[in-house]
């Protein structure tokens, strides 16, 4: 079987809860995908620490919904990510210092410096009838993909 | 999630398995403030079992680390998968933390310090 061209998609209630519901869908797909083992949990996280963001941040006085898609685009695996919450662009974060003592140590930025780190490329854009809309890309190129 | 604790000498060991998440972390940090309250400084926090982590766990290990190093405690991070250990590479935490490939290992090290 193929995913080639095959879009999956995911709607979901935003919540924390539903962070396992995600990883879950996320990490189907790249099976079928035949995505490289060792790839996989590098785009699980990407995924929970985006979607986390926006359970906390996008919709912090409740429920909303968040509505994934994944799919094979040549050599990359793309996950788009969409939501109707406050406008936010994980891109303009800058990257947390870490190269301190632990007194000196913050606790904030972590999660978009991970999804920065293990995805390839992410891009964000806002307009009023989609939302928020983050795309990431990881290379899974023919020497990514297990199997034939 | 799982979380088991048990102790061994004047050590809390702590056993995480499954998915520390945002949706856990929560309970995860309950757990250790209930521990610190106690006045158990000494922990082990062992991560044979553990699949996955997350930021939100990260920062709860760092916030719970600086509390028991303030009272002269440590928290010593045991059997930690290697995806797990990369993560923690990756956040600067290897560098912060104390980290043993065995869980009796480091439960003795506290006896050396």
């Amino acid at each position: 079987m193929t995913i080639e061209g095959h879009k999956f998609k995911l709607g979901i209630e935003s919540s924390l809860e539903n962070l396992s519901v995600i990883n879950t869908f996320v990490f189907e797909v790249m099976k079928q995908a035949k995505i490289d083992a060792a790839v996989v949990p590098k785009v699980l996280m990407a995924v929970d620490e985006a979607c986390t963001n926006i359970v906390q941040y996008a919709y912090p006085e409740g429920k909303g919904f968040i509505r994934l898609a994944c799919w094979l685009d040549h050599d990359d695996f793309v996950i788009s990510i969409e939501d109707e919450g406050t406008p936010f662009n994980p891109c303009s974060v800058p990257s947390p210092e870490l190269d301190t003592n632990l007194d000196d140590r913050k606790v904030g930025g972590l999660g978009i410096y991970f999804m920065r780190k293990f995805m390839d490329e992410i891009s964000y854009k806002y307009d009023l009838k989609t939302g928020n809309q983050l795309t990431m890309r990881k290379r899974v190129g023919a020497d990514d993909r297990r199997g034939e | 999630m799982e979380i088991i604790e048990k102790k061994i000498g004047s050590v809390s060991v702590v056993a995480l398995g499954g998915r520390l998440d945002a949706y856990i972390s929560g309970d995860v940090e309950q757990k250790l403030n209930a521990l610190f309250d106690a006045g158990e400084v000494c922990l082990v926090v062992s991560l044979e079992r553990l699949d996955y982590i997350s930021s939100s766990g990260l920062r709860v290990l760092l916030a719970s680390l600086k509390k028991v190093r303030k009272r002269e405690g440590d928290i010593k991070l045991a059997c930690m998968k290697p995806h797990i250990k990369e993560v923690f590479d990756i956040a600067g935490f290897s560098q912060l933390f104390s980290i043993y490939d065995f869980e009796d290992v480091a439960v003795q090290a506290f006896g050396r310090k």
